[in-house]
């Protein structure tokens, strides 16, 4: 996918948050979580090519982002909801990187390092601030853009 | 438990297992149910199914109590027991039919992971039954996040792993980043089945559980169209059993009535079972076309073995099952009859959480584990995590019986 639709999914993964932030309701919120899969899913599908198998997993790794962002937007559990919410996207990013090794495919191994140094980071976090909440959504987007 | 509901349906499932044997005579396909000479792919699929299935009971219980879901304890308490006769009946599909389910180091990890699930319930079992001794009831309620805290992660590892080494050693097109994911998502949507199904048996009805088999419903049909999108196939005859039967339980007469809800459930139950074929297969009309009655008796019979093993079980602990301490029936989605946790609300500065406390030594000396074991065995990748997951799960286990000895000394010494 060109650097160009990947920056226009992260963007589509922070509409989405934004709209989550808004809903009530451990049944609504999964009723949205069900729109927010079928646009990375259609989003996916236009923008990409088939042919390029990093492409399996792309709409779940936008899910994940999802629900990475969604997470900072909580007031109880924060901590724990946010490890969870990355332990998703990195066993999304593991079976992805593993099944690409299988293929004999490049597979992006720093991303994985990347995104467990900062679930293990959030481990660590005592009070999360406003403006670390703003630096990690920042340090998501990085994974997300740069590797 | 409603034993006239288990009753009609155990008898049934033995007619149609009888009917189904004296049809393979007819048919002449029994000697596939005696010879398995390796060709024969069904009981293949059925073993990948009560695979899942016993993932499926494990992993919802432990999902359900780390996101702090409030349900029966009950409800968990059967769908572990659930994914424990599962194990035996893919363990005798897999005794059966050897040569066409080989097995390899991924069916050990699954072993391990039942090790692990028959701890969990147990302690869970045990912790219900506090009429014995409250003291060890109360230090087992306390291990059983953190047991789900292991559980959780070792079969999403265990399953995902699954799917990759199927996908590399027998069928290519399985290849790719979603088959894991959506094998993860199946057996998720097999033990929200399976929970339905139960609860059924035990006259409750939990529409917190139904309303999440409705959404997982419409997700599972979302991945369906990407695996459509993906590989150019699949099997739309289990895509109208697992996806769009379902949608039944949106008719009031439907949702209502127990038999209505055992139906649809055993249609989702049945649509899954007919992707597993189609896995296996590789073809979505496959199990239509060629099944013969030696592949009837061979369903009917895991179904008559689970429900055997199943409800005798269940029976024979009884006690356990239907404590006087645990309120009966359901009073409403968030009622569940659990012990209320007054320290759920309390904050916790980080690894400072009692949970945390519980599992931070067994974890390391897991991890400790699992590198000795990788360091000295060649298939590391597959064995590992569920090793070490092992070794901390037994550890974690130890812990109340260690604290209970401890205290008791010191009372002793304080006399």
């Amino acid at each position: 996918m060109s650097m160009f639709a990947n920056a226009v999914a992260c963007l589509l993964c922070l509409i989405f948050a934004a709209f989550l932030w808004k809903v009530k309701g451990m049944l609504r919120i999964t009723l949205m979580m069900f729109l927010v899969v079928m646009t990375s899913c259609l989003y996916t599908a236009f923008a990409g090519n088939f042919m390029d198998p990093t492409l399996e997993y792309y709409p779940f790794r936008m899910v994940a982002l999802t629900f990475c962002v969604l997470t900072t937007g909580l007031r109880e559990n924060r901590r724990r909801f946010m490890v969870l919410a990355q332990t998703f996207w990195l066993w999304v990013e593991l079976v992805g990187n593993v099944s690409l090794y299988q293929m004999g495919e490049d597979a992006p191994w720093i991303r994985l390092a990347a995104i467990a140094e900062i679930a293990l980071g959030c481990c660590f976090m005592a009070k999360i601030s406003k403006e670390i909440e703003f630096g990690l959504i920042v340090l998501w987007m990085a994974v997300w853009m740069f590797f | 438990m409603n034993n006239k509901v288990v009753t009609i349906v155990f008898i049934a499932l033995c007619l149609l297992l009888l009917l189904s044997v004296g049809g393979s005579f007819w048919d002449g396909s029994f000697d596939l149910l005696l010879h398995d000479n390796g060709s024969w792919k069904f009981p293949k699929a059925l073993f990948i199914f009560w695979i899942g299935m016993s993932q499926a009971g494990v992993l919802l219980s432990a999902f359900l109590l780390i996101m702090k879901v409030r349900i029966h304890r009950r409800t968990s308490l059967l769908l572990e027991l659930s994914s424990l006769c599962s194990l035996v009946i893919a363990f005798v599909f897999a005794m059966l039919y050897s040569g066409s389910i080989k097995i390899n180091s991924d069916v050990y990890s699954i072993g391990i992971v039942g090790f692990i699930s028959l701890l969990f319930f147990v302690t869970h079992l045990v912790a219900a039954d506090s009429a014995e001794d409250a003291l060890l009831c109360k230090e087992l309620a306390k291990i059983r996040r953190p047991l789900a805290w292991i559980i959780l992660p070792t079969v999403f590892w265990v399953v995902s792993l699954f799917a990759l080494d199927y996908a590399r050693l027998e069928n290519s097109l399985w290849r790719g980043a979603f088959f894991p994911i959506y094998v993860v998502s199946c057996v998720f949507y097999m033990g929200l089945a399976n929970s339905i199904t139960l609860l059924s048996f035990e006259n409750y009805y939990n529409r917190l559980i139904e309303r999440f088999l409705m959404l997982c419903s419409w997700f599972m049909s979302l991945l369906f169209l990407w695996l459509i999108l993906l590989k150019g196939e699949g099997s739309v005859v289990a895509f109208v059993f697992a996806c769009v039967v379902p949608q039944l339980l949106l008719l009031e007469p439907v949702r209502e009535n127990l038999w209505g809800r055992l139906l649809v459930v055993s249609c989702i139950l049945f649509g899954v079972m007919l992707k597993c074929d189609f896995v296996v297969n590789h073809n979505g009309y496959h199990f239509f076309t060629n099944t013969t009655f030696a592949s009837a008796s061979l369903m009917f019979l895991g179904g008559v073995l689970f429900v055997a093993l199943f409800f005798g079980v269940r029976f024979a602990l009884s006690r356990f099952f239907e404590n006087d301490e645990i309120l009966m029936g359901e009073e409403s989605d968030s009622s569940d009859g659990e012990i209320p946790d007054a320290e759920e609300k309390r904050y916790y500065s980080p690894f400072s959480a009692p949970e945390f406390k519980v599992v931070r030594l067994p974890v390391l000396c897991g991890v400790l584990a699992a590198v000795t074991y990788g360091y000295f065995t060649a298939d590391w990748v597959v064995l590992a995590g569920p090793f070490g997951a092992y070794v901390s799960g037994l550890l974690v286990c130890l812990q109340p019986f260690v604290h209970l000895r401890s205290s008791k000394k010191r009372k002793e010494g304080g006399k």
